[in-house]
């Protein structure tokens, strides 16, 4: 007697002669039910957000894109950098015409979400940072990878061979390209341009993002606000699928009456 | 399945004093996540930053457990806040102390509202989580007389008895439905020093006092916490508590008489006492500690390592 699963499904779109894939939804929902993009992490794919995205299906317009290069999207020759991953999701969110749309990233999907809300703030209604990197104070390559291997045996394990598998289909030059990407990203100089409610969730056992950078995150986010998961480690959306949903669901909720109000400024400025 | 204190996210009911307090700091000391209600705020906010001292992490949630939506609101707190919802202990409750036939009815209502009703709130408030979660624990703080029966306290024993029957119907419907990872426990203390008696309402024109044999508050905080980590049908705490049990199973006439002579004897004084509707309809501002100034008679070993210690000093024996 669990929560309910909701179904998800492929969806492949041509954005820039480039296929990409994405799971989405296959639940009946309302028109206005509010859309949430899952932006996913360094290297990985929409595949570790099948969890999280099942149990938002039933009540949210669930997408969990693949980025170009990432899991089954297709991989172009050249490597693309943060702004262009930025892009290519405004552009996949134009080709199947999503106006504007809630974000939830892990770990260097965040970076990703506050690079899209710096450049398209006006199609970014809210975000929810679960894990966002890279804690400044110990942007390097050792430190980070030394966290990684301490945080690896505090997740499900099922989440290894799904790891693997997208780690081989990125191939290692984009695996170094990605990291390289995301340690040289100075994300506490945006955060301060990402306006609008944004969640940051950290587990208490996620020894990537430590509780003073998770602070320092909100502190530095406009609209921020912090919920701690007691024993989570880095990656809630595949570890902990359910504590993220129902955190995430009342910042939703409690979130709702400013969507409410700005729908009704465009209606109003639309007449 | 057995789960650690560290990191477990619990509701305890009545955490301002006695022994919910006791609890709180327990469960905290062991790092798990509390949520801390009662309907008294500062008392509250004062464990709760004991709570966080010690090592635990704590919110304040003042609550009136009868007040079905704002228990709702409690167990949605949890959840909303920390992702999860491990443990509800359910644990305020209030007594009185008149004849049966003497106790006005508003008062004897009052107490069948907080401790069965209190309860009810707090395990439907709590079970579609752990439906959800497919796990949780709910510990319920009931009593020995709620086996074996007391005078004078009527309306009390009757809603110890009834938070038995609910334990047992709401076990039965978890069995059916096969939620073999949602435990439901029941806690019955014998006399314990809490300000349960200092505040009770009083009709019976005696002072009401603890009975003997008291055991100290800490003890059925130490059963709570083994409750969170092997659940358990049933646990006694205090000896005395196996005794009332068994005589009024075995013995049940024979039981009665003593214990009715018991509580004429020990639970009341022979000093007058204003009527009284003590903490029922609104919180006392006073009596938030742990314990409410009752001797721990209950406590036999201590009490044999004081005379050992003694006869050590007498002898001019080296003390420890």
């Amino acid at each position: 007697m669990s929560l309910r699963k909701g179904k998800l499904q492929s969806q492949y779109t041509i954005v820039d002669h480039l296929l990409m894939h994405a799971r989405v939804s296959a639940e009946p929902l309302p028109q206005d039910a509010p859309v949430v993009i899952l932006v996913h992490g360094v290297v990985i794919s929409s595949r570790y957000m099948i969890p999280t995205a099942e149990l938002l299906a039933p009540d949210y317009r669930v997408y969990a894109p693949d980025f170009p290069g990432y899991g089954e999207s297709d991989k172009p020759d050249y490597m693309l950098n943060l702004v262009e991953l930025a892009e290519a999701l405004r552009k996949w969110m134009d080709a199947i015409g999503i106006e504007e749309a809630t974000m939830l990233g892990n770990s260097f999907g965040c970076q990703i979400i506050v690079e899209f809300a710096l450049r398209y703030p006006e199609r970014i209604q809210r975000a929810v940072l679960q894990g966002p990197t890279i804690d400044r104070h110990a942007r390097n390559f050792p430190a980070q990878l030394l966290r990684f291997l301490i945080n690896a045996p505090r997740e499900d394990s099922s989440q290894t061979p799904i790891q693997i598998y997208d780690y081989w289909l990125a191939g290692l030059p984009r695996i170094v390209h990605t990291i390289q990407m995301a340690l040289s990203d100075p994300i506490e100089e945006k955060l301060t341009y990402l306006n609008v409610p944004t969640l940051v969730v950290r587990g208490t056992k996620d020894p990537v993002v430590p509780q003073k950078w998770a602070e320092e995150v909100v502190n530095l986010l406009p609209k921020g606000q912090l919920a701690v998961i007691p024993g989570a480690a880095h990656t809630i959306n595949y570890s902990a699928p359910l504590e993220l949903v129902r955190v995430t669901r009342a910042f939703l909720e409690a979130t709702e009456p400013h969507l409410k109000h700005k729908e009704k400024m465009n209606e109003s400025t639309l007449d | 399945m057995p789960r650690a204190i560290k990191d477990s996210v619990i509701v305890i009911t009545g955490a301002s004093s006695g022994i919910g307090r006791a609890t709180a700091l327990t469960l905290a000391q062991q790092g798990a996540t509390l949520l801390l209600a009662a309907r008294r705020e500062a008392a509250l906010q004062e464990v709760a930053a004991e709570c966080n001292r010690l090592g635990g992490q704590a919110l304040a949630v003042s609550t009136n457990m009868t007040d079905e939506e704002a228990v709702k609101a409690l167990a949605r707190r949890a959840v909303d806040t920390f992702g999860r919802l491990d443990v509800w202990v359910n644990n305020a409750a209030v007594t009185l102390f008149a004849r049966f036939e003497e106790a006005p009815s508003e008062v004897f209502r009052q107490v069948i509202e907080t401790n069965v009703f209190g309860y009810v709130h707090g395990a439907r408030a709590a079970l579609p989580y752990f439906r959800e979660q497919g796990s949780g624990i709910l510990i319920n703080v009931d009593s020995v007389v709620g086996m074996a029966t007391q005078p004078y306290t009527s309306a009390y024993v009757m809603s110890k008895f009834a938070i038995r029957g609910m334990v047992g119907s709401l076990r039965m419907e978890l069995h059916l439905d096969k939620a073999s990872d949602i435990h439901v426990c029941m806690v019955m203390p014998a006399t314990i020093d809490t300000p349960l008696f200092n505040q009770a309402a009083n009709y019976t024109g005696r002072a009401v006092k603890a009975m003997n044999p008291v055991y100290p508050a800490q003890q059925v905080a130490d059963a709570i916490a083994g409750l969170v980590e092997n659940p358990q049908r049933e646990v006694i705490v205090g000896q005395a508590g196996y005794l009332m049990v068994g005589q009024s199973m075995f013995a049940p006439e024979l039981y009665e008489r003593m214990m009715a002579q018991q509580v004429d004897n020990d639970h009341l004084q022979d000093k007058p006492a204003a009527e009284t509707n003590g903490n029922l309809f609104e919180p006392m501002p006073e009596y938030t500690d742990i314990s409410g100034g009752w001797e721990h008679t209950g406590e036999m070993p201590q009490g044999i390592l004081n005379m050992a210690k003694e006869a050590v000093h007498k002898l001019g024996l080296p003390t420890p």
